[in-house]
Parts: C-alpha cells; sequence; structure tokens
C-alpha cells in the first residue's frame, strides 16, 4: 500500500469504461469504479492529459464536449431543423450565457499543467 | 406525477452537432407515435460518464443535475438516444433519489449556478428501452408502412445495460431486446463474434489515445466484416462515430477497404414508418453512402368493421 506510482501511469486512463470486467467479477471489485476514483486522484494532482484539458475547454465554452461546426450547421437545415439545438450554446449566442459562465467558474477546475509537463510540451 | 406521453428530448452532444439526422428520425419517429416532445432549453453535455466523470466525480454530478431539473421544470421524463448521455444521467438521477447526502451535497453547489435544486420527479428512459419494451415489436408493426429486407450487425454498446445493478434493463450477457423490435422491422440479425465488447470508444480512451482506441475497434470491424451484414445497426451516437470514423481511419492506415454503412436505430425505424430516405441522412455520412434500403412495401389489409 501507498505506492503512488499508479497516479501517474498511463494505464488508468486506458480503460474504456465498457463494464464487462464489473459485471463478471466474481469478489464484486467493481473495477471501473476504482478505477475512476484513480482518475480523480490523478486528476487533482494535475496529471490529465492535453486532449482531456481541451474537453473540460470545449464544455465551459460551449456547453458541450464536441461543439457544432459550420458544416453540421447546413445540415441542420436542410434537415428541416433549427440551424443551432436548443442548447446553453444557442442560448450564448444569443446574449444569454449566464449558466456556462457560473459552470466556467464553479465547475472542473483543473490544476495548473505542471512545469516539467510545460517543458515536454514545449520541447 | 409527471406528464403522459410526453418526454423532455435529451439531445447530448454528439447527435445534434455530428449527426443531426438521428436528431431529426427520433422526433418523427415518436411524433408519429403519438409522443409530445419537449425541447430541453440550455441543456448541457450530460456530463460524459467517461471523461468528466473521470476529473470530478462531485461536479459530473452536479452538471448532470442542472440537466435533470430542466426536464423537472417540464413535468417530463428524459428521453436520450445515446448510451452515454443516458449512463450518466440514468445514473446520477437514481443515486440522487436515494443519497439523501448525495442530494443535499449537490444541490448546495447548483445554487452556485443557477435558480435548480434536484427534487427527483422525472426518470430516465433510452429509445432502445422505450420503442423495444414500451412500445414493442407488437406495437410497431401497426404503424410502419414498410419493411427493410437487410441482415445487419447489431452493436450494442456498454453504458445502455451496464452496469446491471443500476441500468436494471436485461442481461448484459445475452441481451434481446433490440433483436426482437428489429425483427419487427424485416431485419435479421447476424450473430458475430464478441459481439457485445466495447466499440473502443469510451471511457475518455478515444481523446487520450486514439491509436489504442483504434487497436479495439480494428478487432471489433474484423469480427464484423466475417459476417458480411448489410449494415452496422447501433444505439448510440458515440459508438456511431466511432464506426464511422473508424472504418475510414482502418481503411487509410492499416491497408482495411470497409464501406459499411452504419445506422442508428431511430434511423432505422423512421425510414419504416415513411420519413424519405434523404432525411436518414446517409449522404452525410463517411461510409456506405450510397447505401439504399432495400424495402418490401406493405399492403395493409382493410379492417372490417
Amino acid at each position: 500500500m501507498g505506492d503512488l506510482s499508479v497516479l501517474e501511469d498511463p494505464d488508468i486512463w486506458l480503460c474504456t469504461t465498457c463494464y464487462q470486467c464489473y459485471e463478471r467479477c466474481p469478489r464484486d471489485v467493481r473495477p471501473t469504479d476504482v478505477i475512476m476514483e484513480l482518475r480523480n486522484y490523478a486528476t487533482k494532482l494535475g496529471n490529465i492529459s492535453p486532449n482531456h484539458r481541451a474537453v473540460v475547454g470545449y464544455l465551459k465554452n460551449f456547453g458541450h464536449a464536441v461543439p457544432i461546426n459550420d458544416e453540421v450547421k447546413k445540415r441542420r437545415v436542410e434537415l428541416g431543423l433549427e440551424e443551432l439545438p436548443p442548447t446553453a450554446f444557442k442560448f450564448k449566442q444569443e446574449g444569454d450565457d449566464k449558466d456556462l459562465k457560473n459552470i466556467e467558474e464553479h465547475m472542473f477546475d483543473l490544476p495548473p499543467v505542471k512545469e516539467e509537463k510545460k517543458e515536454e510540451e514545449e520541447a | 406525477m409527471v406528464k403522459e406521453n410526453t418526454f423532455a428530448f435529451f439531445l447530448g452532444c454528439i447527435m445534434p452537432n455530428r449527426y443531426p439526422a438521428i436528431e431529426k428520425s427520433t422526433k418523427f419517429v415518436m411524433d408519429k407515435l403519438g409522443y409530445e416532445i419537449l425541447d430541453m432549453e440550455r441543456a448541457t453535455c450530460c456530463p460524459a460518464p467517461g471523461v468528466f466523470r473521470s476529473f470530478n466525480k462531485v461536479d459530473w454530478m452536479v452538471a448532470a443535475a442542472r440537466n435533470l431539473c430542466i426536464a423537472e421544470q417540464l413535468d417530463a421524463d428524459i428521453l436520450t438516444v445515446c448510451n452515454g448521455c443516458f449512463g450518466t444521467l440514468q445514473e446520477v438521477n437514481k443515486n440522487l433519489k436515494a443519497n439523501e447526502e448525495h442530494r443535499v451535497m449537490v444541490n448546495e453547489k447548483l445554487k452556485l449556478i443557477g435558480d435548480y435544486e434536484f427534487k427527483g420527479t422525472i426518470d430516465v428512459r433510452h429509445i432502445a428501452e422505450v420503442l423495444g419494451y414500451e412500445v414493442g415489436p407488437w406495437g410497431i408493426e401497426d404503424v410502419i408502412v414498410r419493411k427493410v429486407n437487410a441482415r445487419a450487425a447489431i452493436h450494442y454498446g456498454c453504458h445502455f445495460l451496464k452496469p446491471t445493478r443500476i441500468r436494471e434493463i436485461e442481461s448484459s450477457e445475452g441481451p434481446t431486446i433490440v433483436e426482437e423490435f428489429v425483427e419487427a422491422l424485416g431485419i435479421e440479425s447476424v450473430r458475430f463474434k464478441e459481439q457485445l465488447t466495447c466499440c473502443g470508444a469510451g471511457g475518455g480512451v478515444k481523446a487520450y489515445d486514439s491509436t489504442a482506441s483504434m487497436t479495439i475497434f480494428g478487432e471489433k470491424m474484423k469480427n464484423i466484416d466475417e459476417v458480411k451484414p448489410d449494415f452496422i445497426l447501433d444505439i448510440c451516437p458515440f459508438c456511431h462515430l466511432q464506426y464511422e470514423t473508424g472504418q475510414d481511419y482502418l481503411n487509410k492506415n492499416k491497408s482495411c477497404n470497409y464501406d459499411y454503412p452504419v445506422i442508428h436505430l431511430s434511423q432505422l425505424t423512421a425510414y419504416c414508418m415513411g420519413m424519405g430516405q434523404e432525411f436518414i441522412g446517409l449522404q452525410y455520412q463517411v461510409m456506405g453512402q450510397d447505401y439504399i434500403f432495400g424495402e418490401e412495401e406493405l399492403e395493409k389489409e382493410e379492417e372490417v368493421i
């Protein structure tokens, strides 16, 4: 016990959370829940990948993990749908971004990128 | 009591922002079936269970609770068409109804976001379960105008059924809900090796390490290719995205030559209920753009009164 190196290990981020082991485990270990706890700890220590940081940024800016683009806006109109779905982003476009601002300020606050990581990324 | 035959339609991210034809199809199906569909104004990402739950489980619950509150204010159960959205919203809803400590904590933080309070008055439903159990193969037969004669590789994905202790829909090791429903639409379900394994997209893996994600997906496609289905049928826009972009990746990087159309249950059902092929949206997808459903027009017997 007490070996914290697992929190630096990329392997904890390679679980697809498919729950196959969770369902099958005869000892009811619930590995998926364990991995989630480890990831929460790792994130607190700043061990979070640049791609995952970007996804958090999308949520804070657009309210979506996958934001819309011009091509899809066009398709939506061709299909007879509203150009923008009635989600938080549409209201932000119309000048009403109160909730998104609060989400940005109060939710998913990530520690800054670690110094050594910053150097690696810049190198 | 929530409104009857009414759903608050939770859009999520990938459906409205990548595959709007699934949104169009779902609205068409629910409308024809006589359900009222309400917009969930100001909804956000569910938020996705693979990424956001990994970063901060409490904030994941709070953001999910905010979405749940929007449906509570509409006094309607939530309808989702995505396993990820269903996973997050069904799980958080169930947990907050049962766990007072979590409910108090989440409601406290919700005050920072806006005028929200989780009350626990609604349920969260998935289209596959509404169609499979509520409408049923017995009910859809009366409202379809055509059947599709095709062999489909059905992909359940993970979070519709698992964890079974939370979802409580049916066994995750031998499910039949989708097979039985689409059989009424003329579909023959072809079994393939390791049919119930993950597509490789979930858990934040697609964003974290796309090569690892594609290794899992490559196995999936190899097993599907062995049985040569007419198309791949899914119940989740994220699996849908993985099958669409993944085939393209394997063709470009792993010398594969796949072109299997990828079709969501809503798209198939809408087609059988009379929606035009152009609204099914295969022309916007990467794979199987020229695929045309092989159909059988139904001669409905006039009812003798």
